[in-house]
């Protein structure tokens, strides 16, 4: 028996000391992102260092990325902004803790324009997003017990980075700006649409995803920030399949109190890339347009 | 609780110091602590099914003392009545209710008449085939005099209950398992350790083939008629290793951690995708299954004893039943049936014992005939496996009839993972190599240490990179 316990304990032992080396190597000593998801979140984050005074800041997720071009908006409305898209897997959690970094260099922002897919309330609170974007002890702090210790399994899970640093060493696909296009992740190959129609439904709301959009809600509210909610662009066939879920969804988005654009923007299969809530390159442009004659109105100048 | 999650990877540990460090010194209390254990283990679930559990239970101990003090043969069979009704009650009713409600409702429609029948919202209590199965074993066993009852509550609870194999198997005979409940177990590292070994190779046969096949497998066979032939006869391939994967895993799992508490549980796969024909296919698939339909099914309606016919129409009831076993649909039944056809040639030809031993025996390499015979069987297993995998009978012949009709259109190819196809050749390999043995990481402790060591983290290494999302093991929903 003691043999036995032994060599367990030695095997476990030699397992988490290759664990803790891997886990430091990419947290430490790497000194560089390791995933596109990350690499992605330092730019955005070096872009709100960056930037000069800004008016309106866009926070979401890809749909906003693959939507809005800043300069093109800037132009349109005559307003200034950036556009700190970072990805779905960032959710709700990961866009409050742009916004309390944005906040803290750019004070004088008035708009805050939220843009994340139409799916955000069927997928799980993200405490990874949350802890892939914290800044500091008080974002850390501001969790509950639980939510604490999930931050802390967070930071375990490692594959993503194993799997792009073996991608770097062994077959060359470095991390670095060639993995953006037009100021966001760039689109792998088109899928077409017209056979996968996604519906989504009521029973897929996830009622707790609401919790980081009410804080984002609060915040712009003690800080005075004109607050708007608009969802990402979305292919047709799957909004026309949705219009429940969507009524829904809405009605929980308004009830944190934010000013919700209810108008669903969607498009042909053909305006959509590799997901279906990612305009292609050629019509972001186009898509800039739309989104910028809605929020004209609504912007505080 | 699962066992690939961090439930029972907690569960295991407590109750393994429990047994061996703080209840060793009294059998009676491991045997409770085995009874405790597996019902926690099982009321993760759901609590209500332990009610199920414990009834099927003391019906079965109480039957077994009656029949051990009756000696009139009508009263004798009256009692086995009971504990057989009472199982295969609680098994009809659970699993097939709702099936014949329906089907019966289906057949009024043939006749232009439809009716509106009442089924109910039935939860099935998770193993429930498994347990009565091997609750029944016992009281056919102590009806036929090949063993004593047991007295002790307890050990009977124990038996039933075992929680290494009480969801998914392998069904354990009382002759075997139940015996080894009074004899105190001392702690056999050699044992643990190779235990040890075989729960490595379970996970990873569950984690990173199973769990990554089923999200290939699944996406073909929903969406088949958008595929080519070609893809989904790789989605076919792909569940025939995502179910062998899946439930020898299980097994595997369920063995191996058996061993870490000195029991010996039967072996339920003997590497059966490398069989010569149906016939050794059905001695090294799902074992237990098969042996426990063989000797409480087949042999008493006569084997293959008798004529012809009853070698058929035995030959039949014992795949159908089988098939309907694992599901309430009529897939299942025609899974059954096709193989009854394949197996029945070889019994009426008298060439089902062909291959008792290994392919390739004291070879490294198989013959042609041999990878001839093993390709063939292989595809036979598969055309079933279609109609086991499908929804209904209309998906199953729709995936047929999508694989011969459409087998060249590459715009509709959808080549599977890389990583996954490397790790089925591995797999492949590697059971290949280890034909003989009673699993794929049984080393023997003279090979290099260095080699041993290098294995086992490569396999925790690649179980932490490529183990897809957790699934449930496909066996919970039998």
């Amino acid at each position: 028996m003691k043999k036995f316990i032994k060599k367990i304990f030695i095997y476990i032992c030699i397992l988490s000391s290759l664990f803790l080396v891997t886990l430091i190597y990419i947290y430490v000593i790497s000194g560089k992102p390791t995933t596109i998801n990350d690499f992605l979140y330092h730019y955005q984050v070096d872009k709100i260092q960056s930037t000069k005074p800004l008016n309106t800041v866009f926070l979401g997720d890809s749909s906003l990325g693959n939507s809005i071009n800043c300069d093109s908006f800037s132009v349109y409305t005559v307003i200034s902004c950036v556009n700190l898209a970072l990805s779905g897997v960032y959710g709700y959690e990961g866009t409050y803790n742009m916004l309390k970094k944005t906040l803290k260099y750019h004070p004088e922002v008035k708009n805050i324009v939220l843009m994340h897919s139409i799916d955000m309330m069927t997928r799980s609170v993200s405490i990874k997003g949350y802890a892939y974007s914290m800044s500091s002890i008080t974002d850390f702090n501001e969790l509950n017990l639980k939510e604490k210790a999930k931050t802390v399994m967070a930071f375990l899970q490692i594959k993503d980075n194993i799997f792009s640093i073996s991608n770097s060493i062994f077959l060359g696909k470095k991390i670095d700006s060639e993995v953006l296009h037009d100021g966001y992740i760039k689109q792998v190959a088109k899928v077409d649409f017209t056979d996968k129609e996604e519906t989504f439904t009521i029973s897929q709301i996830k009622n707790d995803k609401i919790k980081f959009l009410k804080k984002i809600v609060d915040l712009c509210k003690k800080q005075n920030i004109n607050l708007i909610y608009l969802h990402g662009p979305i292919y047709n066939k799957t909004a026309e399949l949705s219009t429940g879920y969507l009524t829904e969804v809405n009605n929980k988005i308004k009830e944190t109190g934010v000013t919700l654009v209810d108008t669903i923007i969607s498009g042909t299969n053909n305006d959509f890339g590799d997901e279906p809530d990612h305009v292609i390159p050629e019509k972001k442009y186009f898509y800039t347009k739309i989104y910028a004659d809605i929020l004209n109105s609504l912007l505080i100048k | 609780m699962l066992f690939n999650s961090i439930e029972f990877a907690i569960f295991l540990p407590i109750v393994f110091v429990l047994y061996w460090f703080v209840v060793n010194k009294n059998l009676k209390l491991q045997n409770l602590l085995i009874v405790v254990a597996s019902y926690i283990f099982y009321g993760w679930w759901d609590w209500r099914f332990l009610l199920l559990i414990f009834l099927s239970c003391i019906v079965d101990y109480l039957v077994g003392n009656a029949l051990s003090k009756q000696e009139d043969k009508i009263k004798r069979k009256f009692l086995l009545s009971i504990s057989i009704t009472l199982n295969l009650g609680l098994l009809g009713f659970f699993k097939y209710f709702n099936f014949f409600i329906d089907s019966f409702a289906d057949a009024f429609t043939l006749f232009g008449q439809s009716i509106n029948p009442t089924t109910l919202n039935i939860i099935l209590p998770v193993g429930i085939s498994f347990y009565t199965f091997q609750a029944l074993s016992y009281s056919i066993d102590v009806y036929r005099r090949k063993l004593e009852p047991t007295k002790d509550l307890i050990v009977f609870l124990a038996f039933v209950s075992f929680f290494p194999q009480l969801v998914a198997g392998p069904i354990e005979r009382a002759t075997n398992l139940l015996s080894q409940f009074y004899v105190k177990r001392n702690f056999d590292y050699t044992q643990a350790a190779d235990g040890m070994r075989q729960i490595l190779w379970g996970l990873f046969k569950k984690k990173v083939i199973a769990d990554n096949c089923s999200i290939y497998a699944n996406d073909i066979f929903t969406n088949y008629h958008d595929y080519s032939g070609f893809t989904l006869v790789i989605g076919a391939i792909f569940f025939a290793f995502q179910i062998y994967c899946d439930f020898s895993g299980y097994s595997d799992i369920a063995i191996g951690t058996a061993r870490l508490f000195g029991f010996k549980l039967m072996q339920n796969f003997a590497f059966p995708y490398f069989s010569r024909d149906i016939a050794e296919f059905w001695r090294r698939w799902h074992i237990s299954l098969s042996t426990w339909f063989r000797d409480y099914l087949y042999i008493p309606l006569g084997g293959s004893k008798g004529g012809t016919l009853m070698k058929i129409r035995n030959t039949f009831v014992i795949f159908v039943v089988s098939g309907f076993w694992h599901g309430a649909n009529w897939t299942f039944v025609i899974w059954g049936t096709l193989n009854a056809l394949y197996f029945l040639p070889l019994l009426l030809l008298n060439k089902n014992r062909n291959n008792t031993d290994i392919a390739a025996a004291n070879k490294i390499l198989p013959s042609i005939k041999e990878v001839f015979q093993i390709v063939t069987t292989f595809s036979l297993t598969l055309v079933a496996w279609i109609f086991f995998r499908a929804e209904n009978v209309n998906h199953a012949f729709g995936y047929l009839k999508q694989i011969f009709t459409n087998f060249f259109q590459s715009y509709n190819l959808n080549l599977p993972n890389t990583s996954t196809v490397f790790f089925i050749l591995v797999l492949i390999l590697i059971e290949w190599l280890q034909r003989n043995k009673l699993h794929a990481l049984q080393i023997s402790d003279d090979s290099s240490k260095i080699l041993r060591r290098v294995s086992y983290f490569l396999i925790v290494i690649a179980i932490y990179l490529f183990g897809g999302q957790q699934q449930s093991f496909i066996y919970f929903q039998f």
